[in-house]
């Protein structure tokens, strides 16, 4: 236990470093691009006067040495009215997005939540689906289920997100009317910002549920179901071939004839001795979807109509919002590092053969 | 058992599809209106209850009763505050909460009504401009309209003046073309320069006694009087575009000064207007809120969600704005605009009716024919039947004031390398730094473009060749005469033998040593994601490529960074781009294209005589008071520039709009800015039978 908490305890010490090499690394790109072609987040069309654009990078400082940039970005400026420090990573304060049109903060408070709850609502059938119908194929190896659910899964696997996303969406929404885009109706939408509404989590459906609302529930459920189908086709299908694989190895294991000739069924055999150690890979694999899921799914978001953190973090990288762009990278970054730690004391939980060091 | 668990899970996925499926919001429900779950809010004993009752199937049902939805898909406003907005999006939600002095009558771009002054007079040199302000108009928060909020209004936009905002547009009016600058910040510097100065200071560098007097002169162009009721302008020349302004922002969003000092904005003291000079667009109290007078309030606006307005029940209007116009109350009650990205999806939210119109790009208009019930021109009086079994209105091929040329670069800068002209010189390789500058080259340019290529097949019938730089329906648009630039090859190969690029006086035909026999290669830029200008530069680089098999262009897509950066260093030698004007005037127009100081104007970079001659035409133009004396020099430069071929002038755009039929009342009126939702209070929603 004690080496376990050290190896925590090490990795989030080394998650700030890392953290700041990322902006160091983004920075130094940044140096590649002229103020010219930076100060274009400002200039959304062509400039109607002489001089708009030089006075917007003098205005913006983008003309000042990159080390100079990143130090205001990392301790703030300070307002000559008022002789404060505004701002300042360092300060907690990530910045303005332009492109979000809040603090970074503030935009990733209004667009994680859109994107967790659907990685919520996506992450039950892609786990529970992919590697019951992982096990299910590797148990009838070989066999016409098998043959049907690898085809199946590679489809799946091959199918572009946004053909996939666009066909269920007009067969199920412009012909059927069944499940809308977008995260609520407008009813429901009016419903939720009124004040007798308590916003907890702002992911519509479990706030609904916390508000004892099952109609607004339902609708925000209706609008989730196909962005989740669309994610969880084709994530499961990739989590089926990795459970497959990973079960027909174990199934080969010697231990396993070991189990069947000590006479137990067939199902203990699976449940007991097979599938815990099958899904010590489909762990890290299945960990890392949600991770990425969490990071934002930009095509299914945009197809959706979902304004998460995938939208948020295209959007910002093609007007070159550098503020949005560090913001979200360190976001990310945070959260790529927590699931990992995550999924590495998962190991030493699992595999008991596994000591984190 | 397997196989069991295996249908089980199965059925339970479709189950839940179908559970939520059956869930949905009934249609015909009516919808609780924002002022509606405000007053539930307020009583918070009675949760709201969802709607209950269920629709009728039909093609497409019928949804949200008060509620008109519109789904863009060109962007959000940057801000609402209407002294700093210059892009559409802001500008047209803006133009549905705040009103000017005036409006525009109905369609028309040009006659104007009263709105917030009751009737004007102007001088007879047309320096100076009296209205009288209305009585008795609330703002939304409850203050009321007096003569000096007019006059704080524009003294607020003049001063806030953000660097690349559209204040220009008035420095010219109050202070003369030369004081147009890009900013309040130049402005200032410029207005303190001392007489004969060649250079003017720095703005930083100006004494707060000079500060304070750029803001005074300010308000003595711009004065109220509370006892008279009365605003008066005073200008520097004539401005025959005036009562554009005071409709649009530019002299138009009238404030409330009590209620905007309440909440930290400037206070009218000229001690302290630097401090509001020059923000960035979230420094302004006005970003994300709004208290105007106009028929809609400001809900709320979520960045990346939806902006809501909510009808004012307040609104001041008792009579109809003009025969059989709107009066009274808005008869929709709450809008909402939602941006997606998608067209597929917007399509789908249309055949659903979760949207009552979605924008729509000229490429997809085709895709909704099958679906119009009814097929109009600018307003229904034109609706003609179309599908029996169709469910949109669709205003097809409305004339957008907006003109997308091939600009052509006169002298390009070369410093440094050019990579966009090849070698750089006349050995078949590149072109030289001055080849536009020759007229044959220009006028062979333009003979190579094939204008009705371009209208049916890449804009699909939704639009016509552009004349000049002046759109169609405009003073100075030559009514009466075709565009004068025809796409001919055998145009476009005389006027390539006639070029003399390397001055030995000898026409290129018969010159070994000339663009003819030696070839050229260059780069067409388009910014990237745009398919119309792509398809505009592709059908370009065919017609020249088809003359000479020297002759070779390539088509380059270009990220905007790095299109703006290539546009300022003059590097580009021709760009397919556009303009959408401010305010409608063909001084709007002519300016930016061929003034040597507008927008285009200074990047096409003619040489000295043109120059000269162009803005000579245009300042008097500008300084020409009436329609009479106006429309014959708008009339010649509009000549002149296809004369010239001072650009290609490639095309003027169509709109089309497709609205549910159940929404009535559509015009189209041009200068709202994005026309589709411009202004929604002559807009009803009326239940199909």
């Amino acid at each position: 236990m004690s080496s376990m908490l050290s190896f925590i305890i090490r990795r989030l010490l080394i998650l700030p470093l890392l953290l700041i090499a990322v902006t160091i690394l983004i920075f130094s790109m940044l140096s590649m691009l002229t103020p010219y072609e930076r100060v274009s987040l400002y200039v959304k069309d062509i400039p109607k006067r002489q001089g708009a654009m030089e006075g917007l990078i003098k205005k913006y400082g983008l003309d000042d040495p990159v080390p100079v940039q990143y130090w205001r970005w990392m301790a703030g400026t300070k307002n000559p009215d008022t002789g404060e420090i505004e701002g300042g990573v360092l300060r907690g304060n990530l910045g303005w997005s332009k492109t979000g049109k809040g603090t970074v903060w503030e935009v990733i408070g209004r667009r994680l939540p859109a994107t967790a709850e659907l990685a919520l609502w996506t992450a039950i059938p892609m786990i529970g689906i992919g590697i019951y119908l992982g096990v299910v194929s590797a148990v009838n190896h070989n066999k016409l289920l098998d043959q049907i659910l690898r085809v199946f899964s590679i489809v799946g696997w091959s199918i572009p997100v946004f053909v996939f996303g666009l066909i269920v969406l007009l067969f199920f929404y412009a012909k059927l009317g069944w499940f809308p885009p977008g995260r609520l109706s407008d009813w429901a939408s009016q419903v939720v910002q009124s004040s007798q509404f308590i916003r907890y989590t702002n992911m519509n459906s479990i706030d609904a549920l916390l508000n004892g609302r099952l109609d607004i529930f339902r609708d925000a459920v209706r609008h989730l179901v196909l962005p989740v189908i669309t994610l969880a086709y084709l994530d499961w299908a990739y989590l089926l071939r990795v459970t497959r694989s990973s079960m027909l190895d174990t199934l080969n294991q010697d231990y396993m004839t070991t189990a069947r000739a000590k006479g137990l069924s067939e199902n203990k055999v699976i449940r007991r001795h097979a599938l815990p150690n099958a899904l010590i890979p489909v762990v890290t694999v299945g960990a890392l979807m949600l991770i990425g899921l969490l990071n934002g799914v930009v095509i299914t978001e945009t197809i959706f109509n979902i304004p998460g953190m995938g939208s948020f973090l295209a959007e910002s990288a093609i007007s070159l919002d550098v503020i949005s762009v560090l913001g979200i990278t360190m976001f990310n970054c945070l959260i790529l590092l927590v699931g990992n730690l995550i999924v590495d004391i998962l190991y030493g939980v699992i595999d008991p053969r596994i000591r984190l060091r | 058992m397997r196989n069991k668990l295996f249908v089980l899970m199965s059925l339970l996925v479709m189950a839940s599809m179908l559970l939520t499926a059956c869930g949905q919001q009934p249609a015909t429900q009516a919808a609780p209106t924002a002022a509606a779950s405000t007053a539930a809010s307020e009583s918070a004993a009675e949760p709201t209850k969802a709607p209950e009752a269920a629709a009728p199937v039909s093609a497409v049902e019928f949804k949200n009763p008060d509620t008109i939805t519109y789904i863009t898909g060109a962007g959000e406003p940057e801000t609402l505050d209407p002294a700093w907005t210059y892009e559409t999006a802001g500008s047209t939600t803006e133009l549905n909460i705040y009103e000017g002095l005036t409006f525009f009558k109905r369609e028309k771009t040009d006659e104007f009504i009263p709105a917030l002054a009751t009737d004007w007079k102007t001088s007879d040199d047309g320096l100076t401009w009296t209205f009288n302000i209305r009585k008795g108009v609330k703002f939304h928060e409850g203050g009321t309209l007096e003569p000096h909020d007019v006059a704080y209004t524009a003294q607020r936009a003049f001063l806030q003046g953000r660097i690349d905002g559209w204040q220009w547009i008035v420095y010219e009016a109050f202070y003369g073309p030369d004081m147009a600058m890009a900013g309040i910040k130049d402005f200032a510097a410029a207005f303190s320069a001392p007489a004969g100065a060649k250079e003017p200071p720095k703005f930083e560098t100006l004494k707060p006694e000079q500060l304070v007097k750029v803001c005074e002169d300010v308000k003595t162009k711009i004065v109220a009087d509370d006892d008279a009721g009365t605003v008066t302008y005073h200008f520097k020349q004539p401005v025959p575009w005036m009562l554009a302004l005071t409709s649009q922002q530019f002299l138009g969003g009238i404030l409330d000064k009590e209620w905007m000092a309440e909440n930290g904005d400037w206070d009218g003291d000229c001690k302290t207007w630097t401090k509001y000079a020059d923000p960035s667009a979230e420094n302004t109290i006005l970003f994300k809120k709004a208290n105007g007078t106009g028929p809609y309030k400001l809900d709320h606006w979520t960045p990346g969600e939806e902006i809501v307005l909510t009808a004012n029940e307040n609104y001041w209007r008792t009579e109809p704005m003009w025969e059989g116009g709107p009066s009274g109350v808005a008869s929709i009650k709450r809008v909402v605009i939602k941006n997606v990205d998608e067209w597929g999806t917007r399509l789908s939210m249309l055949q659903a009716g979760d949207a009552d119109e979605i924008y729509t790009p000229p490429q997809y208009r085709k895709e909704l024919e099958p679906f119009a019930k009814q097929t109009c021109g600018t307003d229904e009086s034109s609706c003609k039947d179309d599908k029996a079994d169709g469910f949109l209105t669709y205003f097809r091929k409305l004339p957008m004031p907006a003109i997308t040329p091939g600009q052509f670069n006169w002298q390009m800068n070369v410093e440094g390398g050019n990579p966009y002209i090849g070698s750089g010189k006349l050995d078949g390789n590149g072109i030289p730094a001055n080849f536009f500058s020759d007229i044959h080259i220009r006028k062979a340019f333009s003979a190579c473009f094939d204008y009705d290529a371009m209208v049916k097949d890449a804009l699909a019938g939704e639009g016509v060749q552009a004349q000049g730089p002046i759109p169609q329906g405009m003073m100075g648009y030559l009514k009466d005469q075709a565009p004068l630039n025809k796409f001919d090859t055998a145009t476009c190969e005389a006027e390539f033998k006639k070029a003399d690029l390397d001055g030995d006086g000898k026409a290129a035909g018969e010159d070994d040593d000339d663009i003819w026999s030696k070839g050229f290669y260059m780069q067409i830029a388009y910014n990237t994601g745009n398919d119309t200008r792509r398809m505009a530069a592709e059908i370009l680089k065919a017609g020249i490529e088809s003359v000479n098999p020297k002759f070779t262009v390539a088509v380059l897509a270009m990220p905007w960074p790095v299109l703006l950066e290539s546009r300022r260093q003059g590097k580009l030698p021709i760009y397919v781009g556009g303009w959408v004007e401010d305010y409608h005037d063909p001084h709007n127009w002519v300016n930016p294209f061929l003034y040597s100081q507008g927008a285009y104007g200074r990047i096409v970079n003619m040489t000295a005589d043109y120059k000269k001659k162009y803005d000579d035409i245009i300042i008097s133009g500008a300084k020409a008071n009436g329609v009479e004396a106006r429309t014959p020099i708008y009339e010649s430069i509009q000549k002149m520039a296809q004369e010239d071929a001072v650009d290609i002038w490639m095309y003027q755009q169509m709109e089309g709009f497709p609205f549910q039929s159940w929404i009535k009342g559509f015009y189209f009126n041009p200068a709202y800015g994005n026309p589709e939702y411009g202004w929604i209070y002559s807009l009803s929603k009326v239940a199909p039978k």
